[in-house]
Order: structure tokens, then sequence, then C-alpha cells
């Protein structure tokens, strides 16, 4: 009788768990915005074909270089294409270009950082000291340097901006490793036979998960930003996609008289690495299993 | 009595920069099936290593370590899973073993499910039985550790390690974390579960009211190496080791109208690093001559009572 | 009033309150103990009774907020330390007053040499004196407490657990403090360190003539160390006297259950006698006597009111509805 009760309150409190942190993460004002802001700009960036009548590669030539109006709220560029628009097709490319090389660059990374930072010795000496290296490169520089001999392109930024953040995100996985293990539950792990596999998922990595997350969220914007700065210099997605560092880029020549053109990207770019940022936060503290409330 | 564990020459010496650092040291002993042996000593004396080299959660570096009469000591893989369900540990820390992930369930739950024995109903069953058996309120079972005090959180160690019901349990140090009122609870509880389950406990420990209370035998190990072995009242009525001494007279009685009479010790306490042989306490034993410098070795003074020191008969008064 | 005057120490209904997240956390609830110079009364308790936070009290150390003292007056001398500004206590406070804490790395600086962190106290306290003299004085110190000299200019992680705690001891006795707060000084050393440690301790508070609290639920320190013994629950002091007579009359329920629950080395048992429960939760402590959801001999009068703190012998008082000596749990 006992078992069916003690089951039941199982799948009660495995949801409840993922319902107390979003309602601890509902607590944080901050990171509440930062979700709802993002949430909006992700939504926007699907429906940005319902949510405006233009295209974004559309030449009105009719137009040109006309600042903010009820037609083109955000005003048009030097070939009278509507801003708005760019900017709405825009983020999916600046998020996808986030999103996706994040999650390659941790996925090799969290592998590389656990194996090394379960096993340590001798492969752990040679996978760091080459990391190490790598590091030593500044990362802008390092992801130029990549992007350079890949080449430009959409495929080829994310690739770009993946490799260049793996050597980080290895470092850090393997001291959170690092941190965990030495906590005598893994030794306890080892007294009743749980095989390495079993330790590092079961064990080690689900203590790690909320940390990785944070550092999930982080380094996309900061990637984010990192590929605005790529297509700044003409590295990175090539026109006419309307990637929101290839908008500044075109804005760059026109900034002194038609400063709008300039404005508008840099407000979407702020608002995503900042809501980003407030949600990254709000989650490191909602997902510590030690905060009661 | 047979006895169920025994190591012979048992030596665990780990790699360090400035050398081999000798934390087990040529340590033989056994103990009785059901009984418990009391580990003391002092922080660094490789009383904690020596437990988990015995269960094989650390390999050792020499010796030998026999269970129910077989030589355990190089084992295969298979062999080391069957081993590990009959000899486990409950830690010291209630806080950093248990992993704060896992429900009090799951945890115990997580040795029956990778030794692949039982139906899923069968571990259910087994689960609310250890927690039974170690005074868990059912109600409990989906908390977290950190939802628990440590008097219950140790109780779930307990629980875990008596899931696969094992013959030899390392105690280490398993109340030295709890608070005065929990600890007589945990020791209560381990008492229980050891005569109705016929346990053997090794009961690692530098607390000598705990140890003096609980235990049937005494080691005293001193940087590594056992310098005295004999029945609990043996120990502490008639201690013969220059060490022992020193340690029993070091514990504040409890007792108003028994003055204090302790034993000084001189000098620094040896390195365990790369060690010279001979008895490592000689640099800071009032009694110390050149014979110390010898290596030395366990001798029975009395029946079931060694000691490791070449003076031991001549300070004592012993033929 | 005459029978006050060698109170040297004397805390008055003492109140201590912690608030977090909303939550009042009754640490300290009505303490009152007095203090002789020379002599050592011990506080004996389980973790959270709020012994700490007594020492801190004294000490004018607790973090406010989120502490805050509710009540009570602390006369040191007869100057109440509870109304003395923040530049006042700071010239008691490691002069008049030292702590000694658990943990010797909570006192010393690991990027300061030990020499010096004692000869500052020195001069924090003694202003008149130069540089050579604090020095000298931290040299005197270091060797009173078996440290040689040569070993001023060493950091603290050259020392081990042991001769930081005495380098910590030597600190707080740098000014002849007259009163030594010890929060478990030696819990965290071996036997043998804490029993020189301990040694130590005694040696140099009779060459002083310094008063003393040491906190510890080492039944054994408070045999050989203390004069005067305080059992402290859930906030309380739940009974009070002299060594002799807390040791050879118990007459409080949780004080029997102590004793019986802690092995001691000179008392044999098949089995301890342990306390049923769990310590109160301090932000919801029961109503009435503290103790009596744990206590056997609880009856319906436990349950509500202020329990009096009564003699129940000379000198020996206990805070229970129904004191009885020679009572096991």
């Amino acid at each position: 009788m006992s078992t069916a009760k003690a089951s039941l309150g199982q799948k009660r409190k495995k949801q409840s768990q993922f319902l107390a942190i979003l309602k601890r993460l509902g607590r944080n004002k901050l990171s509440v915005a930062g979700g709802v802001i993002l949430i909006l700009i992700i939504l926007a960036a699907i429906f940005a074909p319902v949510l405006t009548p233009y295209s974004y590669d559309t030449m009105d030539s009719a137009h040109i270089l006309e600042g903010p109006s009820r037609l083109h709220i955000c005003g048009t560029d030097n070939l009278g294409r509507d801003i708005f628009c760019r900017l709405l097709y825009g983020a999916r490319y600046s998020l996808a270009l986030g999103f996706v090389s994040v999650i390659v660059s941790q996925f090799f990374g969290v592998i590389i950082g656990s194996v090394v930072g379960y096993y340590g010795g001798v492969l752990e000496d040679v996978v760091m000291r080459i990391l190490d290296v790598i590091q030593s490169i500044p990362g802008t520089l390092l992801t130029i340097t990549v992007a350079t001999v890949f080449g430009s392109g959409f495929g080829n930024t994310i690739l770009a901006l993946a490799i260049s953040h793996i050597p980080g995100s290895a470092r850090n996985t393997r001291a959170l490793v690092l941190s965990v293990r030495k906590n005598e539950y893994l030794e306890a792990a080892d007294a009743c036979n749980c095989s390495d596999v079993r330790k590092i998922t079961t064990h080690i990595l689900p203590n790690i998960v909320s940390y990785m997350i944070v550092s999930f969220i982080t380094a996309t914007a900061y990637t984010i930003l990192q590929a605005a700065s790529l297509s700044y210099i003409g590295l990175g997605v090539q026109p006419p996609t309307p990637e929101w560092g290839a908008l500044l880029t075109n804005a760059r020549d026109y900034m002194r008289d038609y400063t709008y053109m300039l404005i508008f990207p840099c407000i979407f770019i702020a608002l995503t690495v900042l809501s980003l940022n407030l949600l990254g936060d709000g989650l490191r503290d909602a997902m510590d299993p030690k905060m009661k409330k | 009595m047979e006895n169920l564990i025994e190591v012979r020459h048992l030596k665990k010496y780990f790699k360090t920069g400035g050398g081999m650092l000798h934390a087990v040291d040529d340590v033989s002993f056994g103990i009785p099936r059901g009984a418990t042996m009391g580990v003391v000593g002092e922080s660094g004396c490789g009383k904690s290593t020596l437990g988990r080299t015995m269960i094989h959660l650390l390999e050792s570096t020499d010796g030998q370590i026999l269970f129910e009469g077989k030589d355990v000591t190089n084992i295969s893989r298979s062999e080391l899973h069957k081993f590990r369900e009959k000899a486990t540990i409950i830690f010291q820390d209630p806080y950093s073993s248990l992993d704060p992930r896992f429900t009090v369930e799951k945890i115990i739950r997580e040795p029956l499910v990778i030794s692949r024995k039982f139906s899923k109903g069968e571990i259910e069953e087994k689960v609310d039985e250890l927690m039974e058996m170690v005074g868990i309120d059912p109600r409990l079972a989906m908390s977290y550790p950190h939802e628990l005090d440590g008097g219950r959180r140790q109780r779930i160690g307990i629980a875990r390690a008596l899931a696969l019901d094992p013959k030899f349990i390392v105690c280490d140090e398993p109340v030295s974390a709890l608070d005065v009122s929990i600890q007589a609870q945990v020791l209560n509880l381990l008492q229980d579960l050891q005569k109705s389950r016929n346990l053997t406990y090794m009961f690692v420990t530098h607390n000598m009211s705990v140890v003096r209370h609980i235990s049937d035998h005494i080691c005293v190990m001193y940087l590594g190496q056992l310098v005295e072995t004999a029945e609990t009242e043996e120990v502490f009525e008639k201690p013969y080791h220059p060490y022992t001494k020193a340690l029993l007279s070091a514990i504040p009685s409890s007792d108003i109208h028994k003055k204090m009479e302790r034993i000084q010790m001189k000098g620094e306490i040896n390195s365990p690093i790369d060690p010279k042989p001979g008895c490592r306490f000689a640099t800071r034993c009032p009694f110390a001559t050149a014979d110390c410098q010898q290596p030395q070795g366990l001798t029975e003074v009395e029946k079931g009572h060694f000691v490791s020191c070449c003076r031991v008969k001549e300070l004592n008064g012993l033929s | 009033m005459s029978e006050n005057k060698n109170r040297f120490l004397s805390v008055e209904d003492l109140v201590v309150e912690y608030t977090s997240d909303g939550e009042v956390v009754h640490a300290v609830n009505g303490v009152s103990f007095h203090l002789e110079k020379g002599k050592t009364l011990g506080l004996v308790g389980e973790t959270g009774a709020g012994k700490t936070t007594i020492a801190k009290a004294i000490m004018r150390i607790l973090q406010e907020p989120p502490a805050s003292i509710k009540g009570g007056k602390i006369l040191l001398d007869g100057v109440d330390l509870l109304k003395l500004d923040k530049k006042e206590m700071y010239g008691i406070r490691g002069g008049k007053i030292s702590m000694i804490f658990q943990d010797p790395m909570t006192s010393l600086n690991p990027v300061h040499k030990v020499g010096e962190q004692i000869a500052e106290v020195v001069r924090i306290h003694n202003p008149e004196m130069n540089k050579a003299q604090a020095r000298q004085r931290a040299v005197e110190m270091l060797e009173r407490v078996g440290i040689p000299a040569e070993r001023y200019s060493e950091y603290p992680h050259q020392f081990s657990g042991g001769m930081k705690q005495r380098v910590v001891i030597a600190m707080a006795l740098a000014c002849n403090p007259e009163l030594l707060l010890a929060d478990e000084p030696t819990s965290a050393l071996d036997v043998t360190i804490q029993a020189e440690v301990l040694a130590m301790i005694k040696k140099l508070r009779d060459e002083f003539d310094t008063a003393m609290i040491m906190i510890t639920h080492d039944l054994g320190i408070v045999a050989q160390v203390c004069d005067d013994v305080a059992i402290v629950y859930a906030g309380e002091i739940v009974e009070y006297g002299t060594k002799e007579e807390i040791y050879t009359h118990r007459f409080h329920p949780y004080t029997a259950g102590l004793f019986g629950a802690i092995p001691q080395l000179d008392v044999r048992v098949e089995r301890l006698s342990a306390i049923k429960g769990l310590p109160p939760d301090p932000t919801n402590l029961p109503e009435g006597c503290h103790f009596h959801p744990r206590c056997p001999y609880a009856t319906e009068e436990c349950k509500k009111g202020k329990i009096p703190f009564a003699q129940v012998r000379p000198g020996h008082f206990c805070r229970c509805v129904h004191p009885e000596e020679g009572r096991i749990m």
C-alpha cells in the first residue's frame, strides 16, 4: 500500500520540481521581464511575414532613406528596404546564429570537459594544454581567423563561432565536474558498483546542469554580439541576408545623417542581450535546489 | 571466532609532490564476524584510508585483504562487484555523501537498481523496508536531502549501505558531524542493526568516548602504522604503547573529581612522506632510545593484546 | 546591591532575534547569568541552542541586521555594553573582552605575518606603545603559548591547526583581557592538541585572573575547565549551577538526557539513552516549556505559560515544572 502511495507521490513531486523552478523564477521581476522580451523577439522572428507587409529584400526606390513613419515604423534604408521588416527577419538569423553555435560548442565542450575532468591524468594534461594554446588567442581574433579560413556565409559563421567557444565551454565544464567530483556521494556511488557512465550521467551532470544552462544563456548573448561584430567587419553573414550585424554595417555609411538606421538595430541587439543575461541570472538562482521557497 | 575480514601487511601509498605518502603502512589485523573494530587515531593517521582500502574504494599498494577466508586483494571486475555488495561504507559527512538532486527514495534505491537482482516491485518493497528499518518516515520518501536534518540524512546513508544486505560496513566517523542528542540516536540504531542483522563493523573515529562505547576491539593508529590492538577494555584499562597512553591521558574526563594527568609529548609530528624505518612515534616519545630506530613489529604482550614497541615489556614491567 | 559587588559580568534578560525572509528566529530568549573574575562559566547545549549568539552579543559582533538585540542588559564592571556606541565598543573589544573562535582562520588574516597581527592588536589597545614595544609584547605572547620567537614572521598557513589556535589564543590574551569568550576553541583539534590548548588556556586564565565563558558540548571539557555550568536549550538557560551541583544533581530532564546521550569515558553503559525527537525550530518554538515535545515527563502544565527559573538547591536553578533529581530518559 505504501508503495502505491510512494509512486503516486513521486509523480506529483517530479512535476512540482519543474514548477517550483518556474515559481521561483517568477518571483524575480527582472528575469521575468527578460524572459518576456526574449519570447516576444522569438515570436516576432517566427511570425515576421504576418507582422510586416514587406519582404526583407524588396527595394522601393521611391522611399529611400526615409525616417520612421506610419508606413515604415523604423524607416527605410539606402535601397528603400523597410528596416523594421529587415530587423524581424534579421532576428531569425541572429538568434539562430547565437543558439546554434552555442549548442554546438556546448555539446563538444561538455563532452570534452566532463571526460577530462572525470578521468584526469595524462589525458587531462594534454587536452588542457591544447585548449590553453587555443584560448591564448583572443576570442574575437580566433573567430575572425576561423571565419577567414572557412569563408563567410551563415553556416561558416556558425562553425567559426562554435569552434572558438569550445575551449571555454570545455574548461568551464571541467571545473564544474571537478567541484562535484570531490563530493562523497561519488564515493558512495563507487561503493555500490556504479559504472563511470552512470556516475557522469546521473550524479555529475545533473548537479552541474543548472550552471550549464546559465552559461548557455550568457554565452548565447555573447555570441549574438560576436556574430554581429563579424558581420560588421564583413566576415559574417553576407548581404542581402538581414542579420543584425549586417544591418549595422549597412548603416555605417549613413549614420551621420540617418541615425535611425543605426539606432534600431542597436536597440534590438541590446534588448536581446540584456534579456538573455537577466534570464540567465534569474535561472541560476531559481535552479539552486537549496533554495526552498 | 573466525575473522570475517582480515588484512595482512596492508599498504597504501600516495604519490605526492614531495615523495611517497605512507598513509597506511604494513597494517595487519582481523575482525571477528559480528564484532565491531574501532580504529582510532588523530587526523592524518591513515584511519579513513585504511577503511577505504579494505573495501576497495582505494586500491592497495601492497599486502593482502582476506574476506570470508578468501583473498580479495586482486579480483576481477565481476568479483569486485560481488565483494562491494558485501562490504560497504557509511560516510562521515551526511551532507556531501548524498546527491542533492536525488530524492531520499532514489538514493536508497540506487544500489538495488545497479545490482540488477530485483524486479521493480521488489525494489519498491525493499526501499520501504529499508526506510522503516532505519526509522525514516515514509512521508519523507520524496524529500530532498537538504530538506532534512543531519540525523535523518545519516539514517539515509545507513539505509543505502544496508540495501544489498552487506556483511561488513566501514563506519567512517558516522556521528562526528551530528549534534550530541542525535549522535546517541544514530549510535543506538547502528548497534540495533548490528544485532538484528549480524553485521561486522569497522568503526573509524577520533572520538575515544564513542569508540569505547561501541567497539569490541580497538586498533590504535599512528602515522599509518598500527601501534596497539586489543579488546576495548584492555586498551582503555591497560594501554601499553606510549602513544596510546598519551592519547588516553589527553581526553578530558567527565568525572569532576578526576584531575587530568596528561602525558606530555615532545617535539613535532613526523612527516608521513617517505618516513624513515623504525618507530614513527619515536620523535615524540619520552622513552625513545636508539633501538627505536629499528623497524618495529607487533608483538603479543598478553593474550590478544598486540603492541608495536620494542621497549613495551621493559616499560610496563611485563615478562 | 552588596551581592552584586563582585559580579564582574552580568547578563540580564538578554533577548536576541534574527530576521530572515520575514521569519523571526528566536535565538536567545531571556538569558541571565553572572560571572566573577577568575571564574569560568560553561555554556553547554546543542548546535543552534543560541550559545554562540550569546557570546557574540556580549562581544557586540552580531551582524545587525539580520540579528537584533531586542532587550536585556550586559553589564561589564557596571557598564552596560549594549548602551555603548561603536567607537567605545571598539576600545573594549580585543582589549577588555576577547573571543576565541572554533576555526582559528576566522581570526587570522592569511596575508599578514602572525607576529604582526598580534602586535597590531596590542597597538590598537595601547596607543602609547611604540612599534618596538608592541613587537616585544607580541613575541612575549607567542612564547607564552609555546611558539618560539623565530616564528614571528611566519604566515598562518605555515602553522598546523593546533599551532594556529595557539596564535589566536596569544592574540586574544595579548591585551590581558578581563573577559575571555571561548567558542568551542578545541573542537576542530585532535585530542592530544586539544589537551595542550586547554591546559594552556587554563594556565593563562589563572595567571591573568581572567573571567571566561567556555562554549562547548563536551562534558569532559566542562568537568576539567569550568566552575559554573549553564545548560542552554532553545535560547534559554534550563539549568544553572556550579559544576559540582550539575554533575552530581541533575534536575532538568534535558540535562539528564544530555548526560545520558553523550558517551562518556568514565561511565559505561550498554546503550545510550537518546533524547527522542529533534531540537525545536527556532522560528516556531513550542508554547510553554520549549522541551516539552521531547520530554517523557511532560504534563499539561508544561505546555503553556512561562516556566519559572526556580532554585532547587542552594545556588542551583532549574527551568522545569516538575524538577526532580536522578531522572533518566
